[in-house]
């Protein structure tokens, strides 16, 4: 099948972009220390930053850096330096939403640039808008259908971005300052604290009356879309979640790597591997799913109509620092887990391999019956395992 | 200054011209957030302003996803322009088709976001004939606005009273939480339009007004925006429009309102306060710190690198040993070489590798590029800290 489009996964630290790279990204976008909405993820130091560059390039891949806050003219001051920078060390665009960073980019390098969905295009003739001001990619706002993405390409004529997974904005991107009046913090400049999560009484002007998160979406999951997205024509399809942790970094992008693997060779996504990145999809921290806007407007379906709840089916035990073939796997541990348990790994191609911690050693060769996050352990050998694979842990639910 | 404000019928007219109102904005049902006319009564309307001396501007303010736009289109075309004196937009595909498809003056909507002159200047240098005014954000400080306006080449509107929109959605949140019949009973009489009032209890603000029509669904803050005892500092700064949004007024509390702004009197202005519906508040006109949480919450680690970076401590087992993680792929670490460690809060300790190994225990002579060591224990250490040559 042609047309298959970029996958474009989140990388919210160094660490994150390796494994989305590993796992199948075509492209990572990351933010820098400044100008990006993710205040609370790990935002690249300027080393980070090169070292993130390079790796990706080694593998073909791109890095895009987020600049997307609406900045104040004292930040656009400290711009131009930052853009040299990202020029020089070759980064392959940046993603912006505000024309006067824009102008400040256009006038300051020669990096491309993408227009960030907080500036909300949604429709052809404001994606012709933006192309007059030099914005070589639009990514589109989450109420675009598939068909009209295809229509605002075909017709913008201009690269187009659609998200295709991850927890969405209940408002048009950029329209919603509820943080900005009630905590004080500007939710255009990284400050959302999420009040759109929040369970709120209803009282009706025609005297009904409810309590529910009214306000609250469902996460965006569009694998069996992907037929479609390929028939649209779109150039990059987006997974949402820098703030995510690197187990969502590596299993979501492996899952649509993987699909659209399947569907460049087979020209379709057969039923069981379906099933199959269905049941991955439910191992990653998400509320409900919905395929939101991409077929039809998004319905009362859509509404996450449940509190916020932080249950999981799997978390990371640790991430594969370095190994011995035959011998054993070295672990960076994440999250403890006790030795005997079982676990499993995630390797970049296949199925996840489960297996038991039979022995957890310390480096010096000491036991730990039980590992803390942080420290570097010797678990068993699995065959196939790759420096940088995520290893898993099924939690009791 | 001038007062501009909203027209929802002809009745109206005779009342806005006696305090001194001569342009409105008049909004369809079909192309704006909060319309309620039908286009003949658009037309209508637009024809009666028109004839009372009275500038009328079409608000077409709502955003459009691709089909959304394409029906607006058709709305707009049978809105008769004769009587229109400007178009006032934000989605920018909404600007970019009337500029090409109209030659009606614009008045450019930037009140979501657009908070720099380089950013204002791209809009006006789309079209600088047309686009003759620009509506700014309700977050411009008073002090921020002291050093932009001078700048802008454009005339200027901000809103001197009214709700305050938090949130704009195009999915319908309040009729989903209803049965049917409770939504029938809602929404009796009214052509999609449903209003409430939220509360959550992990926020300190009660009743947030909602409204649900067909163009999605709005939050509004429980405190309405009023800056009309700031009028001579707002006509000093350059401000030439001041909008009062009477949508959510009842005529009583307009009445005092124009009176307000032909005399500001204290007593006046005591009688708004008490007349309207909310608590009024300043916004962010006396300051805006909202962005003081975001600086703070910045992560400030400059950690500038230089060739004598080497790689950041992985793990830290006391007394025992460092793990390594080696990043810089031309130098090589050896035994005997001295580091200095930077930990990511600050503290520099130095060390002399005396032991190099690799994770299997065996002693290496070099070691380079993206290898993981363990070298020997210095206290003091934590994970993540920057590991340099310690040369000058
Ligand atoms: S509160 Fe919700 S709707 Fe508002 S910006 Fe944050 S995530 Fe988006």
């Amino acid at each position: 099948m042609k047309n298959i489009p970029e996958l474009l996964s989140p990388a919210g630290s160094l660490d994150k972009l390796k494994i989305a790279i590993l796992y199948g990204a075509d492209a990572v976008y990351c933010g820098g220390q400044k100008f990006g909405l993710r205040t609370a993820s790990d935002n690249f130091t300027e080393a980070e930053l090169r070292e993130g560059v390079l790796f990706a390039h080694e593998r073909n891949s791109k890095v895009y850096v987020v600049l997307n806050g609406f900045l104040h003219d004292e930040d656009l001051e400290e711009l131009p330096s930052f853009l040299r920078l990202l020029e020089e060390i070759k980064v392959d665009a940046v993603i912006v939403s505000d024309l006067g960073v824009i102008e400040t980019v256009k006038n300051n390098c020669n990096v491309p640039v993408h227009l960030s969905t907080q500036a909300s295009c949604l429709n052809t003739e404001s994606a012709r808008f933006w192309k007059s001001k030099g914005v070589e990619r639009v990514v589109l706002g989450r109420e675009v259908t598939l068909k009209e993405a295809k229509k605002i390409k075909e017709e913008a004529d201009i690269e187009v971005e659609v998200f295709v997974h991850g927890s969405m904005c209940m408002a048009y991107s950029g329209n919603c300052t509820i943080s900005n009046y009630t905590q004080g913090r500007d939710s255009n400049r990284g400050g959302c604290a999420h009040s759109c999560r929040f369970e709120y009484s209803i009282d009706y002007k025609g005297g009904a009356q409810t309590k529910s998160t009214f306000m609250s979406s469902k996460d965006l999951e569009g694998v069996a879309l992907l037929p479609e997205f390929v028939h649209s024509g779109v150039d990059s399809i987006k997974v949402e979640g820098r703030m995510k942790g690197p187990h969502y970094a590596g299993t979501i992008t492996k899952i649509y790597a993987d699909a659209l693997k399947e569907l460049s060779l087979e020209g379709e996504i057969s039923k069981e591997s379906l099933a199959y990145y269905d049941s991955e999809l439910m191992k990653v921290t998400h509320r409900d799913y919905s395929s939101a806007s991409l077929g039809a407007p998004a319905g009362a379906d859509s509404i996450y109509n449940e509190r916020e709840h932080d249950e999981k089916e799997y978390e990371v035990s640790g991430v594969v620092a370095d190994l011995v073939e035959g011998e054993f796997i070295l672990l960076e541990v994440r999250h403890a887990f006790y030795v005997g348990d079982e676990l499993e790994l995630l390797p970049f191609k296949g199925k996840s391999q489960p297996f038991r911690a039979s022995s957890v050693l310390n480096f010096i060769g000491e036991v730990r019956e039980k590992t803390k996050p942080g420290e570097l352990v010797k678990i068993p050998w699995i065959s196939g395992a790759e420096k940088l694979n995520l290893v898993r842990r099924r939690l009791a639910l | 200054m001038k007062g501009i404000t909203y027209l929802t019928n002809a009745t109206e007219l005779k009342f806005l011209k006696e305090n001194l109102i001569d342009q409105v904005i008049i909004e369809p049902i079909s192309l704006s957030r909060l319309g309620k006319l039908s286009i003949d009564e658009v037309n209508a309307l637009a024809k009666d302003a028109s004839e009372n001396g009275i500038k009328t501007y079409l608000e077409w303010d709502i955003l459009m996803v691709e089909d959304n736009f394409i029906s607006s289109l058709e709305e707009f075309k049978k809105i008769d322009l004769t009587y229109i004196s400007a178009l006032r937009v934000q989605d920018p595909g909404a600007l970019l088709w009337c500029l090409e498809n109209t030659d009606l003056d614009i008045h450019l909507n930037l009140e979501t976001g657009n908070h720099n002159l380089r950013g204002i200047n791209s809009w006006l240098d789309t079209n600088r004939s047309r686009i003759t005014r620009i509506i700014l954000s309700i977050e411009w400080s008073q002090q921020q606005l002291k050093d932009l306006l001078p700048k802008v080449d454009c005339e200027v509107e901000f809103l001197g009273m009214g709700r305050i929109l938090l949130f704009y959605t195009p999915r319908y949140l309040l009729k989903s939480g209803l049965s049917e019949s409770e939504a029938a009973l809602e929404m009796k009489d009214t052509n999609h339009w449903i209003e409430a009032s939220g509360q959550s209890e992990e926020s300190p603000h009660k009743g947030f007004p909602l409204l649900e029509n067909k163009h999605g669904t709005f939050m509004f803050l429980p405190s309405d925006h009023c800056l009309l005892d700031h009028h001579k500092e707002l006509t000093d700064l350059g401000i030439k429009h001041l909008r009062i949004d009477n949508r959510f007024m009842d005529e009583s509390l307009e009445r005092v309102v124009y009176q307000f702004l032909k005399s500001p009197l204290e007593e006046s202005f005591d009688r708004i306060k008490e007349l309207s519906p909310q608590r009024l508040i300043r916004g962010f006109f006396n300051t805006n710190k909202s962005d003081v949480l975001f600086k703070k919450l910045k992560n400030h680690r400059i950690q500038r690198i230089d060739e004598n970076y080497l790689g950041q401590i992985l793990e830290v087992n006391k007394k025992n040993y460092l793990a390594l993680k080696l990043k810089n792929p031309v130098r090589h670490l050896t035994c005997g070489a001295k580091l200095r460690l930077i930990t990511p809060d600050g503290k520099e300790k130095k060390l002399e590798v005396q032991r190099l190994q690799d994770c299997q225990g065996t002693d290496l002579e070099t070691a380079t590029g993206e290898d993981l060591v363990f070298i020997n224990h210095v206290g003091g250490i934590s994970v993540k800290a920057a590991v340099y040559f310690d040369e000058i």
